[in-house]
């Protein structure tokens, strides 16, 4: 028990409070939402990162992975800052296409990033060992990494083409209950180490949606689309590759973050309670079903456990 | 003094014509089914939980000459793993443990290595370098010969055993400490198959060593 409190004060409370900080300073220093939500985001996120590695590792150790990262969720924080990089030229620029010239080799390179060396993308060493039995062919690893990036991509146009104007604090709120599914789903099959990060970003978009109320921003997280969007994407990858979870749980999760706060096409032209109550719907759907499958599967596993446990004939005699 | 030189030249070629396999240091290939990895690990401190790697390739070359001049080199496929649990082997190769998806191989290169003479038979020092979870670490093993002979299907055969205590929050696996243990108790006893099958050199068939003990016994 004492166990779990730590790992949510250390994962959901030093996240919301670095987030919340962030924003607050920036907002002060500029009143623009985007630059506020994008820190708080970024920020929020490194400091959970850096929190749960702490916990283990202590603080020092945990800061030196920050800047010299070697397993690829220790490279997250830097991938979230480069995420900045299109958001910040296409403002610099003041041309919105500026974006998406970042933002591609952004989301192409990630997911390469982040497998490099794993089962699906061997080392040499890995090859020659002869353990490389999962290994994707030449076509197989294009087809599904440019699938990914195409993916990633798509998810960040959504967010970027919804009106920030739109019913910010609704879209902040299923953003943050999209990312606690997330971590469940994540979590009940098989792993707490992205489960915790998914929370942590959970928790650094949840702390930018108080002080967003507070100060009255009118944009939600769609402002830091790049960073969430990123961010969501690699976790996800990462947990259907190196972990248990589904590719189809991957993508429903996915979809819920997305249409979160994503653009609907046609949303706009309903009226404004009919447009909460569908985006509610759209998001909640394929949630609800992949962690009514995930803890349905999470249930089966501990019967089967259990079942296992009192097959033991020593047991009544 | 010409004379004396091609006395010396003679004497040299013709001793390398005597030594077996003359001056080369003989290869092994590792044989995945005489080889065995395990493991122990204590659970909650009330009991120690045993498993194995199924799958182990490496390669290794013994110098008849001087011991320092071998070389061995082990990998374990990660996710070989097997505890008699499927569930928790699933969870084992995750990456709350060995992250076997992100780090495939468990990898071990020797940077050097010592001889030296035990009443139990042949002890090589093996240093080298351990690679696990990505994190590579300087470790020393000690390899006990256990024997060495022909094998029943042909080719000579020599085999090792070692023991050795590792921590494995010095390889980053820092989850679930203290309820499953830090320290990790290992056990390698690996054969290797000579590359170009040749006979046996000549004295003992065999220095047998004593049964190792379990990993259990080198926690304790």
């Amino acid at each position: 028990m004492y166990g779990v409190v730590h790992i949510l004060l250390l994962g959901g409370l030093t996240p919301m409070a670095l987030a919340a900080a962030a924003f607050g300073v920036s907002w002060a220093a500029s009143r623009r939402a985007g630059a506020a939500w994008n820190a708080g985001v970024v920020l929020g996120f490194a400091a959970g990162v850096t929190a749960l590695a702490a916990r283990n590792i202590g603080l020092g150790p945990a800061l030196q992975k920050l800047a010299s990262p070697s397993m690829a969720q220790e490279w997250l924080p830097i991938v979230a800052l480069m995420a900045l990089a299109p958001s910040a030229l296409a403002a610099a620029g003041q041309r919105g296409w500026l974006r998406w010239v970042v933002a591609v080799p952004l989301c192409v390179a990630t997911p390469i990033w982040l497998l490099w060396g794993g089962k699906y993308l061997p080392s040499q060493e890995v090859r020659q060992s002869g353990f490389a039995t999962d290994a994707w062919s030449a076509p197989q690893a294009v087809a599904i990494l440019g699938g990914v990036a195409v993916l990633l991509l798509v998810a960040w146009w959504s967010w970027t083409a919804v009106p920030h104007e739109s019913a910010p604090r609704t879209r902040s709120l299923l953003v943050v209950v999209s990312l606690i599914g997330a971590a469940a789903t994540v979590g009940l099959t098989g792993t707490f180490v992205y489960a915790q990060l998914c929370g942590a970003l959970a928790a650094a978009v949840g702390g930018g949606v108080v002080v967003a109320w507070i100060v009255n921003a009118k944009a939600g997280p769609e402002a830091a689309a790049g960073p969430v969007i990123v961010l969501t994407g690699a976790l996800l990858l990462l947990a259907a590759c190196y972990s248990a979870l589904p590719p189809w749980m991957a993508i429903g999760v996915a979809a819920a973050v997305v249409l979160s706060a994503g653009r609907i096409p046609g949303l706009q032209r309903l009226k404004p309670r009919v447009q909460l109550a569908l985006r509610t719907f759209v998001c909640f759907l394929p949630l609800t079903l992949v962690l009514w499958q995930a803890v349905a599967a999470f249930l089966e596993t501990q019967r089967q456990q259990q079942e296992a446990a009192e097959s033991n004939p020593y047991l009544n005699l | 003094m010409s004379r004396l030189l091609s006395l010396g030249l003679a004497a040299l070629i013709g001793l390398s014509l005597v030594t077996p396999r003359g001056w080369a240091a003989d290869e092994f290939a590792v044989d995945n089914s005489h080889t065995s990895v395990i493991f122990g690990v204590s659970h909650l401190g009330y009991s120690f939980t045993y498993g194995r790697f199924n799958k182990v390739s490496g390669a290794f070359t013994l110098d008849p000459a001087g011991p320092e001049a071998s070389t061995f080199q082990l990998a374990i496929d990660a996710s070989s793993i097997d505890t008699n649990d499927a569930k928790r082997d699933e969870h084992l190769r995750g990456p709350d443990f060995f992250d076997a998806g992100q780090f495939p191989a468990i990898t071990f290169k020797s940077t050097k290595v010592e001889g030296k003479r035990t009443d139990a038979g042949m002890t090589l020092l093996v240093t080298g370098d351990l690679t696990m979870h990505g994190v590579t670490k300087p470790v020393t093993l000690e390899l006990q010969k256990l024997g060495e002979g022909p094998g029943p299907g042909g080719g000579f055969r020599t085999g090792f055993n070692c023991q050795a205590k590792l921590k494995r929050s010095d390889f980053g696996m820092t989850n679930m400490i203290p309820s499953v243990g830090d320290e990790v108790a290992i056990t390698i006893s690996f054969e290797g198959v000579r590359k170009d099958g040749g006979p046996a050199p000549a004295g003992p068939a065999a220095a047998t060593g004593a049964l190792p003990t379990t990993p259990a016994t080198i926690l304790r």
